[in-house]
């Protein structure tokens, strides 16, 4: 509103008294940090939908659906970067607005923080047997992604309204 | 007398060995009920099978109770008959009507003979002394009656029955999601008193107290599972992983862990064929995003 640019003539239509409520109304209904708490939302579930849409076309090589072996590299390379930065997605404050993210993820910073490692972890072995071409040790690590995913997202996600 | 010795050492021998591959057999059916995910209370660091876990439902939160073999809190003192008519009938040894949060109207379509050898497993396991919690339900719910009002109104009984008509893996198949996994238990919408609503059978739920959002798994390809095939039905049901790549959470993660993951291949890829061979719905079921606000501004 008002704040979008400083109209002068605007500002001098309006009396006094309207302009210091309005302030003092904005000032209490829309602190910016609300704002932000809904855009770290929406980017994180952008980031968490790029890691899932690596994921199901990572499984659809591992799985011998398709025949890319030299596209899982990229796919590998680039969960492994996702799965790096998971764990600052979730600052503090971003919890208010339309998320999924259980209070535990604030409550639980330890629990959740192991949550974390252990997907690195098992992101981290799949590179390795990525790069070693081991078929027995590419479907154990790349289960072991999906375990780490799924077991974050019972303690951590909710499937309520 | 080498004829009589024979004779003695296979009676002697022959239980013993049914007893073993019945015990196998118990431990199979027990994963392929998900007996687990409800009678544990995982959440709060419960013992197995002790029960205690909280089910919230519409009409109050049950109790799950002790399906340990403990004489004194669980089942330990259980006949045989009395576990069959529980699971086929639903109705305790005391002759109390449960309440249908007990799947017994999909346990009812089990075979007598799954039913004894899950009983012989979970009698094998580790007994625990915990007494069952009394459930916390709306007024007119705990009214005597109201279970056996319920029963004889909605209930069918009666053992699953092969579509002659149907392949082999088919009819594994309905009998593992329809008998023994009671998938529709939270896939299928539910009309009044909860009476699961057999027209949108499986086509999901938006809203399941307790629960949450229950996805449509019916093979429509707009809004169910139509765009899956059989594999990659099998490969969900082994890892928890969608067609999207999401990972599934909630009750979902449990009953992957504590049942399906579990199972035979074969009897994962009987259940893929059967669901996707059923009629298509489309109903939109949408995973919303709970608004949180933050107290200050409620």
């Amino acid at each position: 509103m008002i704040f979008t640019g400083f109209n002068y003539k605007k500002v001098k239509r309006m009396n006094i008294k309207t302009l210091t409520a309005s302030i003092a109304l904005m000032t209490v209904l829309a602190p910016s940090y609300a704002a932000e708490s809904e855009e770290i939302i929406k980017y994180r579930n952008s980031v968490m939908e790029a890691y899932a849409g690596h994921m199901s076309a990572a499984s659809r090589i591992v799985r011998g659906k398709v025949d890319f072996q030299d596209q899982l590299k990229l796919h590998a390379d680039s969960m492994a970067g996702i799965a790096n930065i998971t764990g600052t997605l979730f600052p503090e404050d971003s919890d208010f607005g339309e998320t999924r993210a259980k209070e535990e993820v604030w409550s639980k910073p330890k629990e959740f923080e192991q949550a974390v490692q252990e997907n690195q972890q098992a992101v981290s072995e799949f590179n390795k047997a990525v790069a070693s071409g081991d078929k027995d040790a590419l479907a154990g690590s790349f289960k072991k992604i999906s375990d780490s995913c799924k077991s974050c997202h019972e303690k951590f996600r909710t499937e309520e309204e | 007398m080498k004829h009589l010795l024979t004779a003695l050492l296979l009676s002697v021998a022959t239980p013993l060995q049914a007893s073993e591959s019945q015990l196998e057999r118990g431990r199979q059916v027990f994963n392929a009920a998900s007996c687990a995910v409800c009678h544990t209370d995982k959440e709060n660091n419960g013992e197995p099978l002790a029960g205690g876990y909280a089910m919230k439902s519409d009409f109050g939160t049950f109790y799950t109770p002790n399906i340990t073999p403990d004489p004194e809190t669980g089942i330990g003192n259980w006949s045989d008959e009395d576990f069959i008519r529980a699971m086929q009938q639903g109705i305790s040894p005391e002759g109390d009507h449960y309440f249908p949060s007990f799947p017994y109207t999909a346990y009812t379509k089990m075979h007598r003979d799954d039913i004894l050898a899950l009983k012989a497993y979970l009698f094998s396991l580790k007994p625990v002394k915990k007494s069952n919690r009394e459930h916390e339900l709306a007024f007119y719910v705990k009214m005597a009656p109201s279970a056996r009002i319920w029963k004889a109104a909605y209930f069918k009984e009666g053992e699953f029955v092969d579509a002659p008509e149907k392949s082999a893996e088919w009819n594994r198949g309905a009998y593992l999601v329809e008998a023994m996994g009671h998938c529709s238990e939270c896939h299928t919408p539910r009309k009044a008193l909860g009476v699961l609503d057999e027209t949108m059978a499986f086509a999901g739920v938006q809203k399941m107290t307790g629960v949450g959002t229950v996805p449509n798994i019916t093979p429509d390809k707009k809004t169910g599972i139509g765009r899956w095939s059989v594999d990659d039905l099998v490969y969900y049901f082994e890892t928890g992983t969608t067609l999207s790549g999401d990972s599934s959470g909630g009750k979902m993660a449990s009953i992957i862990d504590n049942s399906l993951s579990l199972l035979p291949a074969g009897d994962r890829k009987a259940m893929a064929v059967y669901l996707l061979s059923q009629q298509p719905i489309e109903n939109s079921i949408k995973k919303k995003k709970k608004k949180r606000e933050k107290e200050e501004f409620e």
